[in-house]
């Protein structure tokens, strides 16, 4: 088991399965990473990668009549969260590792003001008096930039705008000073300008009480924005994992430079042809041989090694740059401006 | 196929064309309402509710053959208890109660899917007017209803009766013209939000006409609780006409209305408790049965769920 | 032309002559409540939109949610009648139609929606979906709509054997691709593109987007492409108008606008938008606008955006007077900056892309 003390949580090998009628739905299939004080650590994929089943394992959300969760270990601080009991990861939950939804209007609770709603968190946490709790929520909202924040403690979620009440969200969040901040999709649901606001006040809130982020998105642009490390998952599994500059420049998975190289970019002068990945996503019943994303790379080799043998994570760089693809080596060739350039001469 | 190699970069793009690859595979064509029977099946509770009612409705079809007695043929055996020429036993007045609470069968089921089916067509007329059309018409309709809402049925019912006559037409148009109430409700909400979804939108895009998006694009969306809603309200009515009948309201004697039986049965409790249980059964059982079946189609008509 | 055909009879040149026109568009909804319904407030959803649309071009709608973009669109579409205003078809009044003609109209100009799920009745087959069109208006029989269908399902990029499935056996793209083929039935000259990738996942986005460009370049079409996302905006529009809260701030050619940014909404929208880039993002000085888009139900007088405006923030901090942002309108004009732009105090703004 690591000891190292910059690691605050560590997930071994996870894997979490759902039971359906038409079978066993293997959402997360073998997944480990850590995450180190202080550090935005991203996880991006897209629907049904499995991106967000991870963290609703780690925090135990998932419902346990239909999720199956196996894990070599849970590790928050050194203790396995899989061995501990209810209570324990009750006590985890909410006051050491937070949570921020991608809709805060139904991650709310209508019928409570949000000064009841950010005080509850410490009244139960930390046995704050009725009184204590209002004075703390009201300098939390006036810390995620909320204006009138003496007046605003009174009002119910409704009487928010969506930005305003993600400000909550995170103000909630943040109620107990947690060690870890899971955000899932947090700006997904909000206009860019105020996605922008969100994202700024995300950051200095991090620094502000020291901790650290687990980002869950499908949004490239906003990783590159936040993240100092990167996972890509695909098909329940993480194909690449490294830093932001690591992922986004030495790109060494196919599946992470289809996903670069379809994005229309700003910057871009706009008369490019968009690169698109072939196919859709796998059904995760029905997940191919191999190396999941062998139908759809364009650099397979089938039949042959990709649809033969899974590849299994390997180091392909710097420090802990990792890359689950059997010609990751040759990757280094491409990039996404050859990819357009290619494309461009066909 | 090496790395760089110009048409591996270009087998990534899909075109008009060509086929989209991938993911095509979808597996065997399985339509619909195999799947909504698949699904049925499943809900045990409400299998046996579609076996008691097949069950029932063949003891209805079948009346004459099954019942050994007429419903008014009369034995001088009075308030006897079940024995083996009265399974059932017999009533105050000497008439095999078995063979009346056959033939309470057909009088059950017919007023309770004749007056569905009449608070249905009120309903969804009325119901799917307003929702599709909106404004004036809307708030018409609604009001209409609520003024209804605000009438006690019981009321309203024993002035029927008191027009038409107490006799089982009576008790459908009695229940079929309080029964819309609930129905247009439901529909109207389904309508309102229908119509706000954008194959609707599409729909009107593509030049179609009024009748041809409220039948052809609404209504089969909408059916889906209106079959549950209908189902469990034939339960409902059957429940209502028993109480009526009980009111004395309702169809009168020799018709074998269960819930009259049951009215007739009440004075007797300690000495001739059969009189009041059977047709009591019978009532539970079939209400019972709706409500299950009811239920069933609920989960099984969603599309959604696979 | 048959109508088993899918190439343009004509060939069109494009920009040459205007296909739509909106003329001072306006739309309010009623908020109402009480038992009957009266009338408490207004949206000002859309106030006085003004621009043209040629044939074969692309015109790109752009603005955060409750900008009133979908709401123009289905206004062009007169999906939903305009309160003031005209909209011009090919010189036709939208608003003086009749219903018959309206409806007949309608063949030419068609919509695709942001939601593939709730695009498609969920219980009608693919083929069915796109055959109805052509036998409700051109009264093909069952066998020619079937080869049209399938036609059509090879033009967006699906096999033809998709043609008696359900919706829901589809993923989120190829719903997409069966509601192109659905607008595409009957040959239409425009489709307006109401965010239609905004609900699709990254790596399926392009391939949609291509298809959108490939057809237009096939059949000739006009689009007007609503989006919120002004990097996708970028690589399918001709040009784009960005709107605020019901009005258009500046309208421009692509490349003008995106190199010349001339209105500090627009300024601010794209200094907002994070780049696929980490070094870049981390250099990057960002326009962050404080507040929220007030409410379209009372919305600020003068310039709309006058409330959240950084640019007015810097020039009072520096000691200009700008009442005039409160007091007074700004209208769409050319104010020097080669394109129009609704700003009193319009300056190019080249840094923020």
């Amino acid at each position: 088991m690591p000891t190292d003390d910059r690691v605050l949580l560590s997930v071994r090998d996870l894997h979490t399965t759902f039971k359906t009628d038409d079978g066993d739905v293997k959402a997360v299939d073998g997944v480990s990473f850590d995450v180190h004080r202080g550090e935005v650590f991203a996880i991006v994929g897209e629907s049904g990668s499995g991106k967000s089943v991870t963290s609703m394992s780690i925090l135990g959300l998932l419902p346990p009549d239909t999720a199956d969760i196996q894990a070599e270990g849970i590790l928050w601080k050194g203790e396995n969260l899989l061995e501990g009991s209810a209570g324990r990861l009750r006590e985890v939950r909410g006051k050491e590792i937070a949570m921020i939804f991608q809709d805060p209007l139904s991650a709310l609770n209508p019928v409570h003001t949000v000064g009841k709603q950010i005080g509850e968190m410490m009244r139960i946490h930390e046995g704050a008096s009725r009184k204590q709790a209002k004075a703390r929520a009201i300098e939390l909202l006036k810390l995620v930039g909320i204006p009138q924040a003496d007046r605003r403690v009174d009002m119910h979620p409704h009487e928010f705008s969506g930005g305003m009440r993600q400000r909550v969200m995170i103000a909630m969040a943040i109620a107990c000073n947690p060690d870890l901040l899971i955000a899932d999709e947090p700006t997904t649901a909000l206009d860019v300008t105020v996605q922008a606001q969100v994202l700024e006040v995300l950051l200095s809130i991090k620094d502000e009480i020291d901790s650290a982020i687990m980002l869950i998105t499908h949004d490239l642009g906003v990783v590159a924005g936040l993240a100092d490390r990167v996972m890509v998952m695909y098909a329940g599994r993480a194909v690449e994992l490294g830093t932001a500059d690591e992922v986004f420049y030495e790109t060494r998975h196919p599946y992470t430079l289809g996903l670069l190289a379809s994005l229309p970019r700003l910057d871009d002068s706009g008369r490019e042809k968009l690169i698109p990945i072939k196919g859709s996503p796998p059904s995760l019943l029905r997940r191919p041989s191999g190396c999941s994303f062998h139908p759809r790379c364009p650099f397979a080799r089938v039949p042959g090694i990709c649809n033969e043998t899974e590849p299994p994570l390997h180091l392909v760089g710097g420090m802990a740059h990792v890359s689950a693809c059997h010609f990751a080596e040759d990757m280094k060739n491409v990039g996404v401006a050859e990819l357009r350039e290619e494309e461009t001469l066909a | 196929m090496s790395l760089g190699d110009p048409q591996a970069a270009g087998s990534m793009v899909t075109g008009p064309g060509e086929p989209v690859g991938g993911g095509m595979d979808l597996g065997a064509v399985r339509p619909l309402r195999k799947d909504v029977w698949r699904r049925f099946r499943r809900n045990r509770m409400a299998m046996i509710g579609l076996v008691f009612l097949v069950f029932l409705v063949i003891v209805a079809v079948f009346a004459p053959l099954i019942a050994p007695y007429s419903i008014t043929q009369r034995v001088p055996l009075f308030r006897e208890g079940p024995s083996r020429d009265h399974l059932f036993g017999t009533d105050i007045i000497g008439r095999d109660l078995f063979s009346r609470v056959v033939y309470g069968a057909r009088v059950s089921l017919k007023i309770g899917i004749l007056a569905s089916v009449l608070s249905l067509a009120i309903g969804i007329l009325l119901g799917s007017t307003a929702g599709f059309f909106g404004g004036k018409l809307d708030t018409l309709i609604m009001r209409i209803t609520d003024i209804f809402l605000a009438i006690p049925y019981i009321v309203l019912a024993i002035a029927i009766a008191a027009i038409f006559g107490k006799s089982e037409n009576t008790i459908i148009l009695v229940i079929g013209l309080t029964g819309w109430l609930s129905i247009t409700r439901i529909v109207r909400a389904s309508f309102l939000s229908l119509t706000q979804q954008e194959y609707v939108e599409a729909a009107i895009a593509l030049g179609y006409s009024r009748t041809r998006i409220m039948f052809r694009h609404i209504l089969p969306n909408a059916l889906q609780p209106i079959i549950v809603y209908g189902t469990i309200s034939v339960g409902g009515v059957i429940l209502t006409e028993a109480a009526l009948s009980f009111l004395g309201v309702g169809p009168q004697d020799p018709t074998p209305a269960w819930g009259l039986m049951v009215a007739q049965g009440k004075g007797d409790l300690v000495n001739a408790s059969h009189l009041l249980f059977f047709p009591a059964a019978a009532i539970v059982l079939t209400v019972l049965s709706f409500v299950f079946i009811g239920d069933g189609l609920r989960d099984a008509l969603d599309p959604k769920l696979k | 032309m048959t109508d088993a055909q899918i190439e343009p009879t004509e060939v069109r040149v494009a920009g040459s002559d205007v296909l739509v026109e909106a003329r001072d568009l306006v739309k309010e909804f009623p908020v109402r409540g009480g038992v009957f319904g009266r009338t408490l407030a207004k949206v000002h959803a859309v106030s006085g939109v003004n621009f043209t649309l040629k044939r074969g071009e692309t015109l790109g709608l752009v603005g955060e949610s409750g900008c009133g973009k979908s709401t123009t669109g289905r206004l062009l579409l007169h999906l939903i009648a305009p309160t003031a205003g005209q909209v011009f078809f090919e010189g036709h009044d939208l608003t003086t139609l009749s219903r018959k003609e309206l409806r007949k109209l309608r063949q030419r100009f068609q919509i695709v929606f942001q939601d593939p799920y709730s695009s498609l009745n969920p219980r009608m087959t693919t083929g069915n979906a796109i055959a109805e069109p052509l036998r409700v208006h051109k009264g093909l029989s069952t066998a020619d709509a079937n080869a049209r269908v399938q036609e059509l399902l090879q033009l967006v990029g699906l096999s033809p054997e998709h043609a008696n499935r359900f919706p829901h056996e589809f993923s989120g793209g190829q719903r997409q691709r069966i509601g192109v083929a659905r607008a595409l039935a009957l040959d239409p000259d425009m489709l307006v593109l109401d965010e239609p990738v905004s609900a699709l996942d990254v790596s399926i986005q392009a391939g949609i987007v291509n298809l959108f460009r490939d057809l237009q370049e096939r059949l000739g079409l006009s689009y007007v492409f609503i989006a919120h996302d002004l990097s996708v905006v970028k690589h399918i529009s001709d040009r784009v108008a960005v709107m605020y809260l019901g009005e258009i701030v500046e309208i421009a050619d692509r490349d003008d606008l995106y190199a010349r940014p001339s209105h500090p909404y627009t300024q601010a929208l794209l200094s907002a938008i994070p780049l696929p880039d980490p070094k870049r993002e981390r250099s990057r000085s960002r326009i962050v606008l404080s507040g929220d888009v007030p409410s379209p139900i009372d919305p600020p007088t003068g310039c709309r955006f006058h409330t959240r405006c950084w640019w007015r923030q810097e020039l009072e901090a520096g000691g200009q007077d700008t009442s005039i942002c409160v007091d007074e309108h700004p209208d769409l004009v050319d104010r020097g900056n080669g394109h129009p732009v609704a700003c009193h105090f319009a300056e190019v703004n080249a840094q923020v892309v």
